[in-house]
């Protein structure tokens, strides 16, 4: 039991670290189309955690990459709106393999990378005070869909050769 | 194959993924077709924004500008561009306007290593808005009715 906790605990901090370098590299690369919008691989290590490890795990690569990724990027107040957006999507995608298991991890990713960049938009008009932020908030969901389609599908070719590492 | 491979190997798609996919397509034309129908574009100008007090406005047609109290702006002019540096606590954007064309974009800045405000679509036709959030500086445009009497 002991060497099965230690190795969780390893690929916690393993897929903490990728995470972390993916989000700090994807900050410094020019956004995808519209402003804001990113690949999320960063995201793809959070979803591993949930898949492989539980939701506790998840839940600490996440806060990890967030908070030390603002902070390593240089834009520390995105913090505000990538905290608590990111928080309630890796919620719904916890709820939703804990309660329902018929679906792939592709679309969990979907409804992660979809419901994270929709709330980040509404965060930000909130915060900001002016809701004209809110005229990307379409086309932010379409490229959140479609990153979350590429991560889901990483996820699950990852996800099925690793497993094999904690039995 | 093995019995332990065919618990943990997970597809690609399973059935229920065809509701949530249509959930999502849904909410995503409806907030397009939601867009489609918002406010009318507005052509006369733009204003530039700081902590939600306005720096700086451009009237198109009178091809003149105001600056805000208290605002640092230097400003720059070649035939139909200005470009226009605008200096806060947090850093500089440089902000460059094409009168023939109306359009306005953010052509520096040093905000942050992604620049998504240098990155973003021009405001151009009325429509579009450029937010700078490290620097809490918004470039939007505005109607006739929005633009005061330009001091010169």
């Amino acid at each position: 039991m002991n060497k099965r906790f230690s190795k969780k605990i390893t690929i916690c901090a393993v897929l903490a670290t990728i995470s972390l370098i993916a989000f700090t590299i994807e900050n410094l690369l020019p956004p995808l189309f519209i402003p804001g919008a990113r690949l999320g691989i960063s995201n793809a290590f959070i979803l591993i955690a949930l898949l492989m490890l539980g939701k506790e795990y998840a839940l600490t690569v996440f806060a990890v990459k967030v908070i030390f990724g603002s902070i390593f990027s240089g834009n520390v107040s995105s913090i505000l709106y990538s905290l608590p957006s990111g928080f309630i999507a890796l919620v719904l995608q916890i709820l939703l393999l804990s309660f329902c298991n018929r679906f792939s991890a592709v679309a969990v990713s979907v409804l992660g990378g979809t419901v994270n960049v929709t709330l980040q938009n509404l965060t930000f008009c909130l915060i900001s005070g002016s809701m004209e932020y809110i005229i990307y908030l379409p086309y932010l969901a379409l490229t959140g869909a479609i990153s979350g389609v590429l991560v889901g599908f990483i996820v699950t070719i990852i996800v099925n050769k690793l497993n094999k590492i904690l039995e | 194959m093995k019995e332990n491979e065919k618990i943990t190997k997970r597809p690609y798609f399973k059935k229920l993924d065809v509701l949530l996919y249509f959930l999502l397509v849904v909410l995503i034309a409806g907030l397009m077709i939601g867009l489609l129908n918002s406010k009318k574009p507005a052509t006369e100008g733009f204003k530039v924004t700081y902590a939600n007090e306005t720096a700086l406005i451009f009237n198109f047609s009178q091809n003149d500008y105001s600056i805000g109290v208290g605002f640092d702006i230097h400003v720059s002019n070649e035939g139909d561009e200005w470009v226009f540096t605008v200096s806060l606590q947090e850093g500089f954007n440089k902000i460059k306007v094409n009168v023939k064309n109306k359009t306005v974009s953010v052509i520096d800045a040093d905000c942050s290593f992604s620049k998504d405000c240098v990155y973003s679509a021009p405001i151009s036709n009325g429509k579009g808005v450029i937010i700078c959030a490290p620097h809490n500086l918004m470039v939007l445009p505005i109607s006739e009715t929005e633009i005061p009497p330009m001091a010169g």
